[in-house]
């Protein structure tokens, strides 16, 4: 389809556009993380004037940074791994499986899906203070507090039971007829057939973690357990938080999600419109 | 690697279940039940707990801080979903193209979409600054518009949020868009070439119906997403000023985490689900009617 | 080495009976072929000897020891399946070994097994290559490897060669054949084309909605069988059956057609007169004349199929429909006029409401 020449300037200056306004502000935080002089608060640069790695040392070290990526890599990352797992086995029972109460299950973990977790975040909250019953101890204020809500993830569990259910079942009689137990189908006939969507779930899985506010925010309140999300809005008040720094900060917040995105975004977008279009 | 003898079978997939079951369990099932229950009651600290069957429910309707919030949140879905789809769909049809250099284009504006609400709204806090020298500021200036409060204005706040929530949403809508804009048979773009068909023609005729499925989906997540929305606010505007910016959840959030009225909370909670249901229930009725066509 | 016994197996799907009441008794070291058009439950019975479902009621013997209630890992069986069923992450060597792994055999002992069946199998070339690198026949072959590398008791093959093009199914058929013949292992082999029922079967069990209709060896069924079931299954082209009713005239039994001619039939058939029956004539056991002889019955050719090794030609008259086949080139074509005479010999009598077949007199 040929164009005429005002037909592509036209073009171009959409796809400009289009740049500037969902990447422009991301270019800006970068800009101005990396300029050395202290910027106005609500400015942002083009381009640093002067280009200094400064701001992002002290993000780093004075402000914690670290500490608080390292939260939000460890819940992230942990309870992804958790996540999958847990809906993986669940998939298995519900694909592979047929048991009475099986229609119960489904709909029960069905249920959760439409039910937005904002919703619970009071019972939840009382839910996670409240003392469990051997040990006693509640699991406020801990990781397990910020990883184990979020384990339980119907999304991940419907979308891996999906793609199981497509496996021959030659596969799994051969599998027995060579004398493998449960446990050793799973792990070797299953598992490996279902790779491309375990992929998808946990990249799905990364994000909505990594994502997670009202979690954390009812989960804890020690600030060294802060994930990033979290700790962004106290560090906002924090009198000692220069523009740049904070904005530094914003910076390292938003490169691992990117990085993930960047790196698996082939399978991230074959994800989202299989489940999109499907209504 | 013993098999189990035949009469333990039926306890293998409950085996495989009971992870999930255990969590899903502690963290979802078990807190929808305490919340019912907690609707029905006074939450007090000192002493038990008292009845108070459907008082609860009573208040809500007649809190008018709660309606307040209830117009923002209606006002926020609607026009997020509204403005939102359209720019969206325009976006997805702009860049339509298999192209590199439009593919390169279409994986740079999905950014906003990967990255966390949280941040989102410290940037949209820098860009919107209501200082003359913020990014927004600056920017209307060349064309001699005074500098605004944005979201420290009482009457723009809430716009300036529904602006983070469309803006972010584009990209996330332009892709399901694109999937529905790929499915839709060329032959029909040629038969309507045929027909003498102009552009504008050609898109009311063949391009919108065969894009109702992906409006469908569009319109449905962003109406059930918007009607919970939470982080948005409660990072950007923290409800104000003045409580202008007030929805649904942060009066849930703020009732039962600052004024610790648990009962209430839990109440307003579950009225937000209901109607959820009730939504989701009515779309895919909808669907399914407009579906028999 | 292991017989195998299935005694009054049955199997219902809810409310649905599907086997009834089937025994089947394989010797060891016997290859016995399960025969039966769909439905019929052949696999059925298969998986149920596998331990791949449950009998509902009955029990399955296998090498002396009752395995009804152990799962399909304890019976010492391998099996090869319709759609190969190998894993497609693991390679031709690790598919073979899979249930040696499995079982906790060392890795040497491992390889060394594989490679002896690779060799056996001519695989040991595409030992490190994916099944999806591999042709259908091949790939057949590994399916088999999987199955010869465990030495069990008994070989169950689930209609082995129905994905294979035509060419390719009588090779391995012929390798199957030759398998049976070195290992000597009691095979259950499961397919709906007789013609690799007769090439392999040493016993063939025909099936018909879940129940036995006949057992025996390839001629038995071929040359006898017990009714008209069986007579229509076995043998290609297939079995003419003409409807026509006994006359008997002294010491001659005859039977009459329905367009009024006749057939001789051996007098040693327990008939009696004016009894209507279902008279069976293989294509091959019909003689064609082109000369107008008083003997036979007198047709008009409707179709010919010439192979260049087999001739097939459809007759027709009115209200009778033959097929003969030979192997001599004639020279036949559509509308010819042509006389078909059978061989008294090889003629097949069933009782009509039966459908039974009927026995020579005892004592004639």
């Amino acid at each position: 389809m040929t164009q005429t020449l005002s037909q592509k300037f036209a073009r171009v200056v959409l796809y400009a556009f289009l740049l500037i306004v969902f990447c422009g502000p991301f270019w800006g935080i970068l800009a101005t993380a990396f300029n050395s002089a202290t910027v106005q608060p609500g400015k942002l640069l083009l381009w640093p004037e002067e280009f200094t790695l400064r701001h992002f040392s002290y993000a780093w070290h004075e402000a914690k940074a670290y500490v608080y990526l390292f939260n939000s890599l460890l819940v992230a990352l942990i309870g992804t791994a958790l996540q999958t797992l847990v809906s993986a086995m669940a998939a298995y029972a519900l694909a592979r499986k047929r048991f009475r109460g099986m229609a119960v299950v489904s709909l029960a973990i069905l249920s959760t899906m439409m039910l937005p977790e904002e919703v619970i975040a009071i019972p939840l909250y009382l839910t996670l203070q409240a003392k469990i019953p051997v040990l006693d101890v509640s699991l406020y204020n801990t990781y397990f507090a910020l990883i184990l809500p979020v384990v339980g993830w119907a999304f991940s569990v419907f979308l891996l039971t999906e793609f199981m259910k497509a496996v021959p079942q030659d596969l799994e009689d051969a599998a027995r007829v060579d004398g493998a137990s449960e446990l050793q189908i799973f792990r070797h006939v299953i598992l490996p057939l279902v790779k491309p969507a375990l992929g998808t779930a946990a990249i799905f899985g990364f994000l909505m973690i990594w994502d997670q506010y009202l979690l954390p925010l009812i989960a804890v309140d020690k600030r060294e357990l802060y994930t990033i999300p979290v700790v962004l809005r106290s560090m906002r008040v924090d009198e000692i938080m220069q523009s740049n720094i904070f904005i530094a900060v914003t910076v390292i917040a938003t490169v691992p999600s990117v990085l993930v995105y960047l790196a698996l975004q082939r399978q991230f977008n074959s994800g989202l419109t299989a489940g999109a279009v499907k209504g | 690697m013993q098999s189990k003898p035949r009469q333990w079978q039926w306890a293998v997939p409950w085996l495989f279940l009971a992870p999930a079951l255990i969590v899903f369990t502690w963290f979802k099932f078990v807190p929808i039940a305490k919340g019912m229950v907690m609707s029905l009651h006074n939450m007090k600290f000192f002493g038990p707990d008292e009845w108070v069957g459907l008082a609860h429910y009573e208040r809500a309707i007649s809190d008018s801080a709660l309606h307040a919030a209830v117009g923002n949140t209606l006002l926020y879905v609607i026009v997020s979903t509204v403005v939102g789809g359209v720019l969206a769909f325009c976006v997805a049809l702009a860049l339509q193209d298999q192209a590199r250099h439009v593919r390169i284009i279409r994986t740079a504006i999905f950014i906003p979409a990967v990255t966390s609400v949280a941040i989102l709204s410290e940037i949209w806090r820098i860009v919107f600054y209501p200082a003359a020298n913020g990014v927004a500021n600056s920017f209307i200036a060349l064309f001699y518009i005074p500098a605004q409060s944005w979201m420290a204005d009482p009457d723009q706040a809430l716009y300036v949020v529904i602006l983070l929530q469309i803006w972010k949403s584009i990209p996330y809508n332009m892709v399901i868009f694109l999937a529905g804009l790929a499915g839709i048979n060329r032959e029909l773009y040629d038969a309507a070439d045929v027909d003498g068909a102009n552009v504008w023609r050609k898109l009311w005729h063949v391009t919108l119906p065969g894009l109702i499925p992906a409006f469908s989906v569009v319109i449905m997540l962003s109406f059930i997403r918007g009607f919970r929305v939470f982080t948005e606010i409660y990072t950007t505007t923290g409800g104000g000023p003045a409580g202008r910016t007030e929805v649904i959840m942060t009066v849930i959030f703020k009732t039962g985490f600052e004024r610790l009225d648990y009962g209430y909370a839990a109440a307003v909670s579950f009225l937000l689900v209901a109607f959820t249901v009730l939504l989701t229930v009515l779309h895919i009725t909808i669907k399914n009617r407009i579906s028999r066509f | 080495m292991g017989a195998v016994e299935v005694r009054n197996i049955g199997k219902s799907f809810g409310s649905i009976d599907v086997i009834h009441d089937v025994s089947i008794t394989v010797e060891p070291g016997e290859f016995c072929v399960l025969i039966g058009p769909s439905g019929s439950g052949k696999s059925t019975i298969l998986r149920l000897i596998a331990g791949l479902e449950e009998a509902s009621t009955g029990a399955v013997h296998i090498g002396g020891r009752e395995v009804t209630q152990l799962p399909p890992k304890q019976r010492d069986i391998a099996m090869v399946f319709q759609t190969y069923a190998l894993y497609p992450q693991m390679t031709v060597a690790e598919n073979m070994g899979f249930a040696l792994r499995l079982a906790g055999m060392p890795k040497d002992e491992i390889r060394q097994k594989v490679q002896a069946t690779a060799k056996l199998l001519e695989l040991s070339e595409l030992l490190d290559r994916l099944p999806k690198a591999l042709s259908g026949g091949q790939r057949q072959r590994v399916s088999m490897g999987r199955a010869i590398v465990r030495n069990p008791s008994v070989f169950l093959f689930d209609e082995p060669l129905s994905n294979l093009d035509a060419k390719l199914r009588a090779q391995v058929r012929g390798e199957i054949a030759d398998l049976h013949k070195r290992l000597k292992t009691t095979s259950i082999y499961v397919t709906h084309d007789q013609i690799e029922a007769m090439a392999l079967g040493q016993k063939i069990v025909v099936l018909k909605d879940g129940r036995v209709e006949q057992v025996g060896k390839p001629m038995d069924l071929y040359n006898a069988p017990r009714n008209v079931f069986v007579a229509g299954f076995i043998g290609t082209p297939s079995i003419n059956l003409l409807q026509g009713r006994v006359c008997i005239d002294g010491g001659e039994k005859t039977v009459e057609l329905s367009d009024g001619s006749g057939i001789t039939v051996d007098n040693r058939h327990a008939v009696a007169d004016c009894q209507t029956v279902v008279l069976g004539l293989r294509p091959e056991h019909l003689r064609i004349c082109t000369a107008a002889d008083s003997e036979g019955l007198a047709l008009t050719v409707t179709a010919v199929e010439n192979t260049g090794s087999d001739m097939v030609v459809s007759c027709e008259k009115t209200g009778l429909r033959l097929v003969a086949a030979f192997k001599e080139q004639r020279e036949l074509v559509a509308g010819q006029a042509v006389r078909l005479l059978p061989d008294h010999s090889k003629v097949h009598l069933f009782d009509s409401a039966s459908e039974q077949r009927v026995p020579f007199d005892s004592g004639a």
